[in-house]
Parts: C-alpha cells; sequence; structure tokens
C-alpha cells in the first residue's frame, strides 16, 4: 500500500512514517525541512519536498497514494490568520479533495482535542460533542485546527472516506527536553516545586504520542473504518493530581506541585485582555483559556477502542519513563 | 407547514450563503428562537469565518449537502439575488420553509420555479422584505390599517445612497442602482397595491454608462406613488412619506423616527409655529429615546429583520400566515421588470431621433431580465386585495405590456 504522509519529519508523523514502513507500506514523505528529508532518504523512504502552505506543487503526490496520512499543520504561536487558514483549513480541504478524487480509498485527518465547547465542569465530550462556541478568543493555531476538523467532519457527514483522529495533549520524547505535560498554566518556583494554576481533580487529556501513532495507522489501515471519528486519549479519568504523582516517581528528583485557585489570578489576565482588547493588539482571550483549564470535561474513547481496536500500548508511568529518558 | 416541534423548542436553522448580511440575521436567529445549525457557501473561508463568529457547529460547501446531513426546520437564502432560486429550491422540495433575502429573484421564471417547488414540498417560502418590520414603519402600518391616516392618496419614497460594490451587482437590471430598488419599491407597493399605472425615468447626469438616477410614478389602487433613488445627492436619506385624508406621516428610515403631520383646530396665530413645534418634540423624544434603547441594545442595525424573523419563526411553528406573502414578494420581482422595461422604453423615446427608432442605451437590461419581464402573467404582478384595504385593479393583459415594450410612446405614458 503506499502512503502519503505530511508533517512526516514531525513528532507524531515519525512515528506514524516508522510503523508504515513496519508494515511494508511504501511511504511518501512530505518534508520541509532539507536535514529531515535527507535523513528519510537514508531509511529508503520517498521524500516529497515540500511546504503545507503552498500545496500546488506536491498535491499530484498525494493524489497518487492509497492512503493518505494528515499528521502536518502550522503549529507556530505567532502568525496572521490568513497564514494559519490558508495552511491549516484551506490546505486540508484541497488535500482531501485531491486526494479523493485520486486512487486515494481513505484520508486520515490528524485534528486535536483541544476544539470542544467545555461549558460546565465534569461534562462528557464524545465523538460529535459541540466545538468551542467562541473559537475566535482562543488563538489562531487552535481555531484553525476547529475549522479544519469541522471540514474533515462535513466530509465524513457526507459520505467521504475521511477518518478524523483527535489525540489529546501529546508528549513523549524528544532529544535533550523534559516533554512531558507539565500543567496548561504554570511555573517553577523551584527545579522541583511547580505551581499549577488549575485544581488537583482536573482530568487531564493526555495522550503518548507512540500511542497516538498507533491509532493514526489503524485509522488508515483498520477495516470497516473507512470514515469515522475518533477522540483518542490514554487514560479519560486521569486527573492532574494521579499524573503528577506518578511523574513526580519517575523523575530522577521528586517534583512538589502547588495548586493556585484560577480566580488567584483571573483578575489580572482579565486586566490584561482588556488592555489588549483597547489596544486592539490581539483578538484571542488569556482569561477564556484560563477559564477553560478551570473545567475538565471526560473524553470518551469508546469508538475509538470499540471501533478502531485501539488501546493505548505503553502505559502512563512507562510512557513517562521513556519521555524523559534524555534528561534522566 | 408548521413543524412538529414544540412551540417552546428551538428551531433548527440553516444558513445558506455566508456573505455580510449573514451576519445581520444570525444575531437575530438566536433572538428569535432559533438555533443556527448549519452553514453553508460556496467559500469555506467566508464559511468559517461566519461559524466561528457565531459558535455554529457545521460547514457545507453546498446547499444540498446540508440539507442532506441536517434535519432543519427553517433555511435562510442569503445567496446573491440570481443564485436564490437554485439554492431556495432544494429545501423547499424536501418540505423546508425558506426566507429569502430580497430581492426574492432577478426573473420571474425564478418565482415561479421557487412557487411551485413550495407547493411540491407542501411549504412556503417569503422575502425579507425588512424594512416593513422597522419600528416606525410598523407605526406607520399601524396608523394606516386603523383609519388614523383617512384615505390613503400619495406615497413618497425617497432614497440617496451609494452602491455597494458587489460582484454579482452585473446581474441585476439596472446595475449598482437596480439593487437599491428592491426596499423602496416593496414599502411603496405594500400601501399601492396592484400597479395600474407605471412611468420611470432614468438617467446618468454624468452621461455615464450607469443609471444613477431613477424617477418611477405609479397609480395602485386608488393612489399614486412616486419612488425617487439618487445615487448623487447629498444626504444619504431613506424616507417614506404617506399622504392621507386626515394625516401624513413621514418615516425616516435612516433614524427610525416617525413624524406626524395634521390640522390643528387652534387659532391661525399658533397654527403657523405649532406644527413645527410638534414635529420638533416628535423627533426630540423619538431620537432621545432610540439613543437610550441602542445604548441599552435593545436595538440595533437592521431592526425590522428581528421582527420579520420571528414572525417566520411564527409562521414554521404555528402556522401563522407569512411576515411577506407570496404574492407580495412575486409583485415585487415584476414591478422591477416593468420599472425597467419603461426604463428602457423611455430612454429609446429620449434617444430616438425625430420620426425614427433607436437602440436604448443608459441602462444595463440584459435580454433575458427584459423577457422575464415581459412573459408575466399579469395576475402574479397582483398583491393580494385584502392584504391592500383595497379592490382589485383590472390589469391589463400580458400581450399589452409586450406591445407595450415595443412602442415607447406607450411605455412613457403608461397606457
Amino acid at each position: 500500500m503506499r502512503a502519503f504522509v505530511t508533517g512526516a519529519s514531525g513528532f507524531l508523523g515519525s512515528r506514524v512514517v516508522q510503523r508504515l514502513i513496519a508494515r511494508d507500506d511504501r511511504v511518501v514523505a512530505l518534508v520541509r525541512d532539507e536535514a529531515a528529508a535527507g535523513a528519510l532518504e537514508l531509511q529508503g523512504i520517498e521524500v516529497v519536498r515540500g511546504d503545507l502552505g503552498d500545496c500546488e506543487p506536491w498535491l499530484p503526490h498525494a493524489a497518487d497514494c492509497d492512503v493518505v496520512y494528515h499528521v502536518g499543520a502550522r503549529v507556530a504561536t505567532g502568525g496572521s490568520w490568513d497564514e494559519f487558514f490558508r495552511v491549516n483549513v484551506e490546505g486540508t480541504q484541497r488535500l482531501i479533495d485531491t486526494a479523493l478524487a485520486g486512487r486515494a480509498q481513505r484520508f486520515v485527518h490528524v485534528s486535536s482535542l483541544g476544539i470542544f465547547e467545555i461549558d460546565r465542569d465534569g461534562m462528557e465530550i464524545g465523538d460529535e460533542s459541540d466545538y468551542d462556541r467562541r473559537p475566535m478568543l482562543r488563538g489562531n493555531y487552535t481555531r484553525s485546527k476547529l475549522d479544519a476538523d469541522r471540514l474533515a467532519c462535513t466530509a465524513v457527514r457526507t459520505g467521504r472516506n475521511v477518518v478524523v483522529v483527535r489525540p489529546g495533549v501529546l508528549y513523549g520524547y524528544k532529544p535533550g527536553r523534559q516533554n512531558v505535560f507539565l500543567g496548561r498554566v504554570k511555573k517553577f518556583l523551584r527545579p522541583d516545586l511547580l505551581a499549577v494554576v488549575s485544581s488537583p481533580d482536573y482530568r487531564v487529556p493526555l495522550t503518548y504520542v507512540e500511542n497516538a501513532a498507533d491509532a493514526v495507522v489503524l485509522a488508515g489501515t483498520g477495516a470497516g473504518v473507512e470514515r469515522g471519528i475518533f477522540n483518542v486519549i490514554d487514560d479519560p479519568d486521569l486527573t492532574q493530581q494521579s499524573y503528577f504523582r506518578t511523574l513526580s516517581q519517575v523523575r530522577p528528583r521528586p517534583l512538589r506541585v502547588v495548586y493556585l485557585p484560577v480566580s488567584l489570578i483571573s483578575p489580572v489576565v482579565r486586566a490584561v485582555d482588556f488592555a489588549h482588547q483597547l489596544a486592539r493588539r490581539r483578538p484571542w482571550s488569556v482569561a477564556y483559556q484560563l477559564l477553560r483549564s478551570e473545567r475538565s470535561a471526560r473524553y470518551s474513547t469508546e469508538a475509538a477502542r470499540s471501533r478502531l481496536g485501539w488501546t493505548p500500548g505503553v502505559d502512563l508511568r512507562t510512557s513517562l519513563q521513556e519521555s524523559l529518558r534524555s534528561v534522566a | 407547514m408548521t413543524t412538529d416541534r414544540g412551540s417552546d423548542a428551538r428551531l433548527r436553522v440553516g444558513i445558506a450563503g455566508c456573505g455580510i448580511i449573514a451576519g445581520a440575521h444570525l444575531p437575530y436567529v438566536r433572538q428569535a428562537g432559533g438555533e443556527p445549525v448549519a452553514v453553508c457557501d460556496l467559500s469555506i473561508a467566508v464559511a468559517s469565518e461566519l461559524a466561528d463568529r457565531f459558535g455554529i457547529q457545521r460547514v457545507y460547501r453546498s446547499v444540498e449537502e446540508m440539507l442532506d446531513c441536517e434535519r432543519l426546520d427553517a433555511v435562510h437564502v442569503l445567496t446573491p439575488p440570481h443564485a436564490h432560486a437554485r439554492v431556495a429550491i432544494p429545501a423547499l422540495e424536501r418540505g423546508i420553509p425558506t426566507l429569502i433575502e430580497k430581492p426574492l429573484a432577478l426573473v420571474l421564471a425564478d418565482v415561479e420555479a421557487m412557487a411551485a417547488a413550495a407547493r411540491r414540498g407542501a411549504t412556503f417560502f417569503t422575502a425579507d422584505h425588512n424594512r416593513l418590520f422597522d419600528p416606525p414603519m410598523l407605526v406607520a402600518r399601524q396608523l394606516w390599517e386603523s383609519g388614523a391616516l383617512g384615505e390613503l392618496v400619495a406615497i413618497e419614497s425617497y432614497q440617496a445612497g451609494v452602491a455597494s460594490e458587489r460582484q454579482w451587482l452585473g446581474e441585476m437590471a439596472g446595475g449598482g442602482i437596480g439593487d437599491l430598488v428592491p426596499h423602496p419599491l416593496y414599502l411603496q407597493l405594500h400601501f399601492l397595491g396592484a400597479i395600474e399605472r407605471l412611468e420611470a425615468v432614468a438617467f446618468s447626469p454624468k452621461g455615464g454608462e450607469q443609471i444613477e438616477e431613477l424617477r418611477v410614478l405609479m397609480q395602485g389602487q386608488g393612489r399614486t406613488g412616486i419612488l425617487t433613488i439618487s445615487m448623487n445627492a447629498s444626504p444619504m436619506m431613506n424616507t417614506l412619506k404617506l399622504c392621507g385624508s386626515k394625516m401624513t406621516v413621514e418615516v425616516n428610515l435612516n433614524n427610525m423616527t416617525i413624524v406626524r403631520r395634521r390640522d390643528y383646530k387652534v387659532p391661525k396665530i399658533i397654527a403657523k409655529p405649532l406644527p413645527n413645534l410638534d414635529e420638533s418634540w416628535q423627533l426630540l423624544s423619538q431620537t432621545t429615546r432610540n439613543t437610550v434603547d441602542f445604548m441599552r441594545g435593545k436595538i440595533r442595525f437592521y431592526p425590522g429583520m428581528g421582527e420579520l424573523i420571528r414572525r417566520f419563526y411564527d409562521a414554521v411553528r404555528r402556522g401563522t400566515p407569512p411576515p411577506v406573502s407570496e404574492a407580495e414578494a412575486t409583485q415585487v420581482v415584476a414591478v422591477t421588470a416593468r420599472i425597467w422595461e419603461a426604463v428602457g422604453a423611455a430612454s429609446a423615446k429620449a434617444a430616438a431621433p425625430a420620426g425614427g427608432r433607436a437602440k436604448p442605451r443608459g441602462p444595463r437590461i440584459s435580454a433575458r431580465e427584459a423577457l422575464g419581464a415581459v412573459t408575466v402573467p399579469r395576475s402574479e404582478t397582483a398583491a393580494s386585495p385584502s392584504t391592500r384595504g383595497g379592490t382589485t385593479a383590472t390589469e391589463q393583459p400580458a400581450g399589452d405590456e409586450a406591445a407595450a415594450a415595443s412602442d415607447p410612446a406607450r411605455a412613457v405614458s403608461g397606457d
């Protein structure tokens, strides 16, 4: 099977590529970075050099594959909305249209779990739950991922062979980095003392990158899942307190965590937001995002488990040990 | 026609066309008890933008996709006018009540096709004649219907403005000024009823290709109407005057005020200044109230649209009459065609050398539009007499109008 992978040299995409090679699929990797392209070519992988924001030159390659794994996206913290829209939204739509008009039998779109409306604490979120009703307050990246997810889900709904996979907050090994979740709004007071603005009971929607890659490949290869929408997180009931306890146990030095209530810093954040709005400096709101970190949801992974046959292959403790091996 | 949803349940609304006017509809959709569940547009950029602004959950690229995937109780068709029929017909055929932006269509053939689709789907459509429901217009209508105006004898509408620069304006008869015609025209026709005579003059003072000045004289059911549109006059006013045998009222549709003028049974020396003082007081009190209401968020732009959408949803839920009847909406399209037909004929006459015939110049009227105008069955152009408070006029047969179109002298004189 010939598979086209965008974001093939990225955090998740590189793991997807390794799994596809292990399956003896013929991988065509879209890569922007020249060094990464060379590394993949050394592994015998067919590389297409190209930018997600300029899809014309490489779209024919996508149309000539059996499955397209759209893992890449623009993930910058800054940049104009037009740029995010062009790459993450328009680019996704064009890729879906081109691939499925070509020989692709299936299109896997990697989305995100941060796109939902959470209007009350403890609410259950399924695969068809409502999107955030104020995405413009979330910043350009999240808004663009929401828009792209909405278009991909429209394709699913209209009977096209699109599978949407939504991992949670990804973590995993990155050379030389402590690449694990350390709270949404946080500050290290000392190397072993972390202040987190949230509550201990907050459910953290985490997905270990290797487990996420398993789900993505299952979405592209699983029988009977030509189309569907799948939320993918490792443990829907994992609380922040439980997570940090495990993290503390696997770290070289124990970690102490203090939880600060959102109300403590919310007036300051609101004032900063207001100042930015007055100056028309940014359309999004930190206060809104802070509010979201106060309300935790329980994400259902029922469909991923029953239809995709996915289960997290690596448990939390092992995944954290693996993630921290370069800083051990 | 009515839905099986309880009167308290929110109607599931689909928005077809995500341009500027959709942004005006959407706040009123929720206010009127609807939930906009999906939007569709050929452009994913504008559809996504609108969905993000208003927290709408689903986006489609075609109306068919939206209708196939969603269980909708009502659809708003907000595309450019030449596409109204193409977008509305699939919704109507599926039995979904549809609110269509003004103008309902550019040619009567499209209106007939929509009416046929509504009959097939056992549902209805209505047109967004929102100005009829602006607060001061509702007062004016009430004064007329209650008899306070007496016999209505003359109607004057005046609109000064500039044409927007929308790409699709080239599709409209009259071009840019064509887009300004529907609002004052439906206001006029609401009071005039069926039109017995119509004369029109249009030209460009600077000698350009585009019409910039238009005046239409209409004779309706026992009253006359003058419609003026100017793209050069200042300031940009938008008024409607209703002259009755007991009272005259003037509605300012920009400032949302209504001024009543009547005779005062007072000594002459007071009768001179009193009307001015009375008018000043009316304007001062209404302006103050409007300002306070606007600042409190009680009124916003396009207030009539909110009332019209509320009545549309009432019609969907309870089977009450739609805010604008099919006959009323159809009449606007038919009379618009007659205006451009008369303008074309008048231009031909003005440009004709003595004793000769000349090709009409000035207005951009496509052959399609002209054909649409002359093939209209006359019965379609008459509004329902019951909504007019007058008697139904005996109107010319279609053949006469076709003949008038080919005879400039008859078209200009109207008969």
